[in-house]
């Protein structure tokens, strides 16, 4: 890469990392996530008391308990896959406003003055992104090594393929926001935007789930029309919505595929890079005046 | 240092700019003026490359922009009419963040040096959202020449300044050309272009009016020049005598003065002082009346600029 493009680059993405750092969103997106992880790991514990097990079991007592269940071996993947959407539903929120809210506050054209193109911006706005990613699963790490040691729950090769995931899962999630954002002139519009499509990612596998588990069988007219509809979306949603390649590498995770994980994480890259590319072009379209 | 050949931006409805050629040489002090909507700021958007020219072409440093873009932006300090801030940062803070962008050696030393000139220097660690107008204004300008750049491009510096703010931008023009600096400014303020400029364009509509040395493009305005004449013992006959010279389109008394409408073609002041001494009266005094930047850009763009125009050329 250039070398004056990665030099702007350095600077834009440092400038906006240290304005995430001194702002209270990602602190909450981290608080929130670490109570659902709390939530969800209590809720484990609990269970495993009801069944007359040792709330401290052995990793052999463990993986027998969950292998009758067919379920993962690690207790703390589940809540660590919960923590990670949370922080990573903040990072798509907060890349939907990054090139948005400087367009409409001018400021993108200040820095359009100097040594700045277009993808120098839109890089160093992603990197941002994945930076305060890096940071809040820092803030993971550490309270999950520290929760390990007093549970004795054991942090299995899964736990940390999952934090490889979803570090490309944060890659997604900011390339999807940034490409909402790069579409739009106000903040106000990426945020609408980004709620309409969160709301479409959450909704369309639930009613397909919903259409597959009540109406099986053959069904007419308006009910096999929704079901085949809804059936479609979900195929879109599943290669549009940035969480269904978590849930791609989960299901790897769980079924400890290798070729499945890695072709997760394969998908997981053309994806960010298709969107990234996307982003540029439409950014070029927009221009960078207010 | 800037060259545009037959520039053109056209917009969906309008034609902002049209087959522009500007030429801004190393050195000087180019004014650059226009009514509202003239296509001053679009032009300067195209020299910037944050408008794409539909047609035409833009040479900066004389290289073609979009080949050597970082080159040349590296090389480039711009204030715009708009103050366009991170309020969430301090003085300081932003001067260093453009002082990374552009790589700027001696960083701190520098930025330490522009609050100072800029006589912001005891306030740097407040967040630039408590800033005034003016003080902004000043923390852009040092942000549009903390690295030194070669081609400085101020449109509208002097917005919202009062008269102490107008005068300081004024000197820091002086100084940053006085190092060999080569400015172009967009104003509205035309006293300061004509204290400032060594030469200026004149926009209109879109089409270049009026370009060249300041005094040139003042007398491009003017059919004729016109000489005041202060004379003792003047009489019909002198009044005759000149009224029937060639040059000479109009003679009118004022308050013991000729007012001479002459050809613009020379300088008749010689032969109008040997014309009336010939004739017994005696010149106390002569002046060539010189016009005010305001009335030739008054003039020039004016409803009538047409016209004007058709008369300058017959």
């Amino acid at each position: 890469m250039n070398n004056y493009r990665s030099v702007a680059i350095k600077a834009m993405a440092g400038r906006d990392l240290r304005s995430t750092l001194f702002s209270m969103g990602i602190y909450i997106a981290i608080a929130l996530g670490l109570i659902v992880a709390s939530i969800m790991l209590y809720t484990y514990v609990g269970g495993i008391m009801e069944n007359g097990l040792d709330v401290m079991p052995s990793s052999e007592t463990e993986t027998r308990y969950y292998s009758e269940r067919q379920q993962t071996p690690e207790p703390m993947l589940g809540p660590l896959q919960w923590a990670v959407y949370i922080g990573a539903v903040y990072i798509t929120l907060s890349a939907s406003m990054s090139i948005s809210r400087e367009r409409d506050q001018g400021t993108m054209e200040v820095l359009f003055y100097g040594p700045v193109d277009s993808i120098a911006f839109v890089v160093a706005k992603f990197l941002e992104q994945i930076l305060a990613f890096g940071v809040i699963l820092l803030f993971y790490i550490g309270y999950f090594l520290i929760l390990s040691k007093v549970s004795n729950f054991a942090l299995g090769i899964g736990f940390f393929k999952m934090l490889i995931l979803s570090l490309l899962l944060a890659g997604c999630m900011a390339s999807f926001g940034m490409f909402l954002s790069s579409m739009t002139r106000r903040v106000k519009t990426s945020v609408i935007l980004f709620l309409v499509f969160i709301i479409i990612f959450l909704t369309v596998p639930v009613l397909h789930s919903y259409f597959m588990v009540n109406f099986p069988g053959n069904v007419k007219g308006v009910l096999s029309v929704a079901r085949q509809v809804t059936s479609y979306l979900n195929f879109l949603v599943s290669w549009i919505s940035p969480f269904s390649y978590l849930q791609r590498g989960t299901v790897a995770i769980l079924l400890s595929s290798n070729i499945e994980f890695i072709k997760s994480l394969v998908f997981s890259l053309l994806y960010t890079a298709v969107l990234l590319a996307g982003s540029i072009f439409i950014f070029n379209k927009k221009g960078v005046r207010r | 240092m800037i060259k545009t050949h037959k520039l053109t931006k056209e917009f969906s409805t309008t034609v902002a700019v049209r087959d522009l050629d500007l030429s801004v040489d190393k050195g000087e002090i180019y004014g650059f003026l226009g009514p509202n909507g003239a296509g001053k700021t679009t032009t300067i958007m195209m020299l910037l490359g944050l408008e794409k020219p539909t047609s035409g072409l833009i040479e900066i440093f004389g290289k073609p922009l979009e080949k050597n873009y970082f080159e040349i932006k590296r090389n480039v300090g711009v204030v715009s009419e708009n103050q366009y801030f991170y309020d969430d940062m301090t003085a300081w803070e932003y001067l260093n963040f453009f002082g990374r962008l552009y790589e700027v050696e001696e960083r701190e030393k520098k930025i330490k040096a522009f609050l100072e000139r800029v006589k912001l220097y005891h306030r740097r660690n407040e967040r630039l959202s408590g800033y005034s107008h003016g003080m902004k204004q000043k923390i852009a300008i040092a942000r549009a020449l903390i690295h030194d750049p070669d081609l400085i491009i101020l449109d509208e510096p002097q917005n919202g300044l009062d008269p102490y703010g107008i005068r300081e931008v004024r000197d820091i023009i002086g100084e940053e050309n006085a190092k060999g600096r080569t400015v172009l400014i967009s104003s509205h303020i035309l006293s300061e272009i004509e204290q400032t400029c060594n030469r200026v364009a004149i926009l209109n509509k879109g089409k270049l009016v009026a370009e060249g040395p300041l005094d040139i493009v003042k007398m491009t305005t003017q059919q004729h020049a016109t000489l005041i004449v202060e004379i003792e013992n003047l009489t019909e006959e002198i009044k005759e005598k000149l009224t029937t010279q060639s040059y000479v389109k109009d003679c009118v008394e004022e308050n013991e003065k000729l007012i001479l409408s002459v050809d613009r073609d020379n300088d008749y002041r010689s032969q109008v002082a040997r014309l009336i001494s010939e004739n017994g009266g005696l010149v106390v005094g002569m002046q060539a009346k010189s016009y005010s930047l305001e009335e030739a850009f008054m003039k020039i763009t004016d409803s009538n600029l047409e016209t004007i125009i058709k008369e300058g050329t017959a």
